[in-house]
């Protein structure tokens, strides 16, 4: 079954990248990747397989999910454009799709969870979970553009808010990864008001460090919490009969 | 002592040339006006100065101010000196592993362009080093094999930003002339690759193989394209025409190579000083105020001839323009496009002063 969901998120990352032309000749090499990454990374959560019996099970479906959406995009892009992507620069982008795509679906698991609570219907739960992930990964995604022209108004007193502006931004930290300057992008250079301002992008130490917190974070604090729901044990000893405690 | 005073004499001599020459090929009255115009452009500069030697905590704009100041044909006052040491330790306090002299993560190879070029005016022995890293940087940056990238491909050997591959006219004439500006080794194929890419921004199908090649000379400022600002195509436009000249005469070509006359004859038959020739916009503005200085210093005429059978003294007029422009205060500001940041009165004084630096050399 999840064979069938990878199948059909190919087909819909092949459609995707026709219809925004990222198969046509011309388009530089890192803005490919940027491209590529940034449709497999939106396509994969509305595909998701939905969360596993156990919680180890669901862990691994997070993770192995993850995986191949970036094995996808890695494929993807080895086969893109005239003679394909050398494995040095498909690395760095794929790896940080796949940092995104544990947190995105670490998010749709849990989502999934909430509304398996309130809703009969687990088919529904999975696929509303999916589609909340995607959302707010596309919302994240274009921060810069409708943040934009808010920490522009505030940067005059606050002029880190334009970094951060562009640093929450997963497309941000795919660029990053790709090598590519992303609000220099001609689309981008038009539509998005920092690309004329003072600006830093994040760097991809900075980038790997919050993710790797956050999933590290999204591993730990369900074990923390299970090991504080389990009931008590031995808090207080059993003593001998008779003997006062 | 005769001997001593012959050669204080000739030592003169050497030192008041290109005053001489300045002088020679402008009206007396302009150019004392452009010298004022000046000193009050470095005054307004110097007060821009932060504690730390920076301007606003960049290296772009602090590179501009060094040469701002270093490159005044009357030399560096003593009083300034210090200021200036600041702004060169500034600038090389951002210095990186990789070699880029820059403060933010992008922009790389323009910021390093700049700054090695400031580094060097300052003839500091010191910052011989990260001048060397600076160079290996920005050679690293021009688009080749490294990058996958062949002779054929038409991103081969211009150079960008330095966020990505992308190369653009603007991007290498600065790498260029930093090459040239730090005395980079004139047989290092960088140069060769250069003049592949440059040949390809010149609208004239003899020397540029590709399809949107035209005819007139002028050049345009990536293959294929240009900003939407300047109404896109590949029409020729004034700034990346300057900066394509420049770039032609900082790789070697000759002056009489016909790439070379031809671009010099779009500039100057195009030539207006009141928008960007060949955009009807003011958008950069200055940029080529500065680079039409650059240029025309280095191609060396005193006079031209524009499309309409017309004589311009260069010198004469833009001098004329900048003191036109100048605010009360000593700045330059693009009062009607903030493109290019040129609304920055930091940024537009310090490419005005080394405008009229270029002037009255």
């Amino acid at each position: 079954m999840i064979a069938v969901r990878w199948a059909v998120l190919a087909a819909a990352v092949v459609l995707m990248l026709v219809a925004f032309g990222a198969t046509v000749t011309g388009l530089q090499p890192s803005a490919l990747r940027v491209a590529v990454t940034a449709i497999v990374g939106l396509l994969a959560p509305l595909f998701w397989p939905g969360r596993g019996a156990t919680a180890a099970r669901t862990a691994l479906r997070v993770a192995g999910w993850s995986l191949a959406a970036a094995c996808l995009a890695a494929i993807a892009l080895r086969l893109a454009g005239a003679e394909g992507q050398p494995f040095p620069r498909i690395f760095p982008a794929c790896a940080m799709l796949m940092l995104i795509l544990l947190v995105t679906h670490a998010l749709a698991a849990g989502v999934e969870r909430h509304w398996r609570g309130t809703s009969a219907n687990a088919e529904l739960s999975r696929e509303a979970a999916g589609r909340t992930a995607a959302i707010v990964l596309a919302l994240l995604g274009s921060a810069p553009l409708w943040l934009g022209p808010a920490a522009e108004l505030i940067a005059r007193r606050q002029a880190w808010l334009i970094d951060a502006a562009i640093g929450v931004s997963p497309l941000t930290h795919l660029a990053v990864a790709s090598g590519n300057d992303l609000l220099r992008n001609p689309w981008f250079y038009q539509h998005a008001n920092l690309a004329a301002l003072r600006f830093s992008y994040p760097g991809p130490s900075s980038i790997i460090l919050f993710y790797g917190t956050v999933v590290l974070a999204l591993a730990v604090i369900p074990l923390a919490s299970r090991k504080l729901r389990r009931p008590a044990k031995n808090v207080h000893p059993i003593l001998p009969d008779g003997v006062a405690e | 002592m005769t001997k001593r005073l012959f050669f204080a004499l000739l030592a003169g001599l050497v030192l008041a040339a290109p005053a001489a020459q300045a002088a020679d090929e402008m009206n007396p009255q302009t150019r004392a006006k452009a010298q004022q115009a000046l000193d009050s452009g470095l005054k307004f500069l110097k007060s821009k100065q932060a504690a730390n030697g920076s301007v606003a905590n960049s290296v772009g704009l602090t590179s501009l101010w060094v040469r701002a100041m270093v490159e005044n044909p009357a030399g560096v006052a003593d009083a300034d000196k210090p200021a200036v040491e600041r702004a060169a330790a500034f600038i090389a306090s951002k210095a990186n592993p990789d070699g880029s002299i820059v403060e933010i993560k992008h922009d790389e190879s323009y910021n390093t362009a700049v700054a090695i070029t400031a580094l060097a005016l300052t003839k500091n022995p010191k910052y011989a080093p990260l001048i060397a890293s600076g160079q290996k940087f920005i050679t690293k940056a021009q688009v080749g094999e490294d990058r996958g990238f062949m002779p054929v491909d038409n991103w081969y050997g211009g150079l960008g930003y330095g966020g990505d591959e992308r190369p653009d006219l603007s991007n290498t004439y600065i790498a260029l002339e930093s090459l040239r500006k730090t005395s980079y080794d004139p047989k290092d194929p960088v140069w060769q690759k250069a003049l592949i890419f440059v040949n390809r921004m010149q609208n004239r199908s003899e020397s540029n193989d590709q399809k949107y090649a035209g005819n007139d000379g002028g050049f345009l400022y990536s293959p294929a394209y240009n900003p939407p600002e300047y109404g896109g195509g590949t029409k020729s436009y004034g700034t990346v025409t300057a900066a394509g000249l420049i770039s032609l005469l900082f790789i070697g070509v000759d002056k009489a190579d016909p790439r070379v006359q031809d671009a010099h004859k779009w500039l100057t038959t195009n030539y207006t000083l009141d928008s960007n020739p060949g955009t009807n916009t003011k958008g950069g503005l200055f940029y080529f105020y500065n680079a039409l200085g650059k240029v025309m210093y280095v191609y060396g005429d005193k006079e031209f001839v524009d499309g309409r059978g017309q004589r311009h003294n260069w010198r004469n007029e833009l001098a004329e323009r900048l003191v036109l422009l100048q605010d009360a205060n000593g700045s330059w500001i693009n009062k009607e496009s903030g493109l290019w940041w040129e609304d920055k009165p930091e940024l537009a004084t310090a490419w005005s002063v080394i405008a009229l630096e270029q002037v009255l050399k």
